[in-house]
């Protein structure tokens, strides 16, 4: 009867990581057959769409790489008279408020907000919200510090907003410190299946693109609508999507709108900027999953999707599980064992990251016409291997601290060296 | 401005070395081949079937091999590259894929505690030649597709 039940909860188990499989195995075809292509056409008509835009540069620390972004700024091609860019400085300690007061001197395009230790350094997601008092654009787009965009993002990202469904839009995120370490290396290509080919894949099948926290933006209105962003939750990215979602507008992915990141470094980082997402996207699922099964607003496919786009950060807590479960059956000589490992085989990578599968990285690696990073993709094992314990712990914090109800997460920030300057030649 | 290092693609365009500019413009659309596919699957479907009435490998590692090889096909059969190439890289597949497998439940089979230790470590003993033999591929159609 043990034996039973425990292989029943295997197959469960093996079962959900095969939902996974195809669907990412649906994605990489699709984006392979390039339904994008369409889609471009239309937006090709948009180009002269060209609202007031405002630009939110929150920014804690970031003496290194501000000046990076700002500059970057100064340079873009959207015309100035129709851009703001308000740099919310979120009680940084460092020269972060000197360099911003500079720009902002010489550049009346630039706008900064000052906030003391007290009243910033409450996350990201509050920084934003004191950004879009200030703001008075249309469209406002939110850019990380350490980011550094096409001088053209502004217009690819915006033309999009010429459709009225469209209620946000994300460009690409693509690793700028990439040669750096094996770390780095790592990073750049869960970012390339995770946005080449998974993002854009779910724009083009017009299922649940997720707004990824910054080199994208949302329409005016609809940040009104939805009150700003939500400053309890961890993942306040992950939220706003759901929330944009389930208020009947979509979110568009613009590939062609490319913005370079400084990813982690090290393993530590690694571990504390992944512990953040996975407990503020497991936040996220325990305060949406009602929301999204009975929304009137998405469509079948749609909640399918968004309902695997909220649990996927539990995906390698049930690998873990599915493993534990193994041990037993495998004692007991179980026929099921080898039948589940087949499938499990195939599926395991499906869970590394930004939940790419070995072949949606490889798929992503070759259309960005990469020759060598293939190299790697095994070694995405490594991280997929440190997913486990990253996420298992995120999830017994949370359920703890539901239990208890004590919130015990604080916004960690990911500190940038700004060695990423030394990949930018003038 | 340039961006700079190996994670840039090898061409650069006028807004620096971007990798979306590059691979929207030049490669989507052309990464579908139909004929390539609709042949790798009906010659893979042969391999597996080949395979399974031989006896040569159980039904588990026969099942492996066939989920494989039909990822492998819609995955890399798409790409650019000579027909020719990706039929040889496919039965290199079958080869390693194969033999890797007999040997390790020949392994498996002298021994119960070798047997449970590889049930276990079931799926990172196949992904070990999978996204290996994967990899490969890629880089050589990466290399031999663009010149061509």
């Amino acid at each position: 009867m043990i034996v039973e039940i425990l292989e029943t909860s295997f197959l469960a188990l093996v079962g959900i990581m095969m939902a996974y499989l195809v669907r990412h195995y649906v994605f990489t075809l699709t984006v392979l057959k390039n339904s994008r292509r369409q889609q471009l056409a239309s937006c090709s008509e948009n180009t002269a769409f060209k609202s007031h835009v405002s630009i939110l540069i929150p920014a804690c620390n970031e003496e290194l790489v501000i000046g990076r972004i700002l500059r970057r700024m100064l340079e873009l091609t959207y015309p100035c008279d129709r851009l703001q860019i308000v740099v919310v400085d979120d009680g940084s300690t460092d020269g972060t408020g000197r360099i911003v007061d500079q720009y902002a001197e010489n550049h009346p395009q630039i706008e900064v907000i000052h906030r003391s230790c007290s009243e910033g350094r409450r996350g990201k997601a509050s920084a934003l919200n004191a950004g879009l008092k200030k703001a008075n654009g249309e469209i406002v787009l939110c850019f990380d510090a350490d980011y550094f965009p096409r001088r053209n993002i502004v217009e690819q990202l915006v033309r999009e907003f010429a459709d009225p469904k469209v209620g946000a839009v994300q460009g690409r995120v693509t690793v700028l410190n990439e040669p750096k370490n094996i770390v780095t290396r790592l990073v750049a290509l869960e970012r390339i299946g995770g946005y080449r080919v998974d993002q854009e894949a779910r724009s083009s099948l017009g299922l649940t693109t997720q707004f990824g926290g910054t080199a994208g933006g949302f329409r005016r209105s609809l940040l009104d609508t939805l009150g700003g962003w939500d400053e309890t939750m961890l993942a306040e990215d992950t939220d706003i999507t759901f929330r944009a979602y389930l208020a009947g507008h979509v979110i568009r992915y613009v590939n062609e709108a490319e913005c370079y990141e400084e990813a982690v470094e090290s393993w530590r980082a690694y571990w504390r900027q992944r512990y953040r997402w996975s407990r503020g996207h497991m936040e996220v699922a325990f305060k949406h999953f009602g929301a999204v099964l009975k929304s009137r607003q998405l469509g079948t496919r749609s909640k399918i999707d968004a309902f695997l786009l909220l649990n996927i950060y539990f995906v390698p807590v049930l690998v873990l599980l599915s493993w534990i479960l193994s041990v037993p059956l495998a004692l007991s000589s179980s026929r099921w064992l080898s039948v589940g490992w087949c499938a499990v085989s195939l599926s395991i990578y499906g869970f590394v990251g930004n939940s790419a599968p070995f072949f949606e990285v490889g798929t992503g690696a070759y259309l960005d016409g990469r020759k060598r990073a293939h190299w790697l993709i095994s070694l995405l094992f490594l991280t997929f291997l440190y997913n486990i314990p990253i996420c298992t712990k995120a999830l017994a914090d949370l359920l703890l601290s539901k239990i208890l109800h004590r919130n015990t997460a604080a916004w960690c920030k990911t500190t940038h060296s700004g060695d990423g300057n030394s990949y930018i030649m003038n | 401005m340039v961006i700079v290092g190996e994670g840039c693609p090898e061409e650069h365009n006028h807004m620096g070395c971007f990798t979306s500019g590059k691979a929207s413009a030049g490669k989507t659309g052309d990464n579908w081949n139909v004929k390539h596919v609709a042949f790798g699957i009906a010659f893979s479907a042969v391999l597996s079937y080949a395979f399974l009435v031989s006896n040569y490998l159980s039904i588990e590692n026969g099942v492996i091999l066939m989920a494989f090889n039909f990822v492998f096909v819609s995955m890399t059969f798409p790409l650019n590259g000579a027909l020719a190439t990706k039929v040889a890289l496919l039965l290199a597949c079958e080869v390693v894929g194969s033999l890797w497998t007999k040997i390790f439940s020949l392994l498996a089979g002298s021994n119960e505690g070798i047997a449970s230790v590889f049930s276990f470590l079931g799926p990172f003993v196949n992904l070990g030649w999978m996204i290996t033999f994967y990899s490969v591929t890629l880089t050589i159609l990466a290399s031999t597709g663009r010149e061509g």
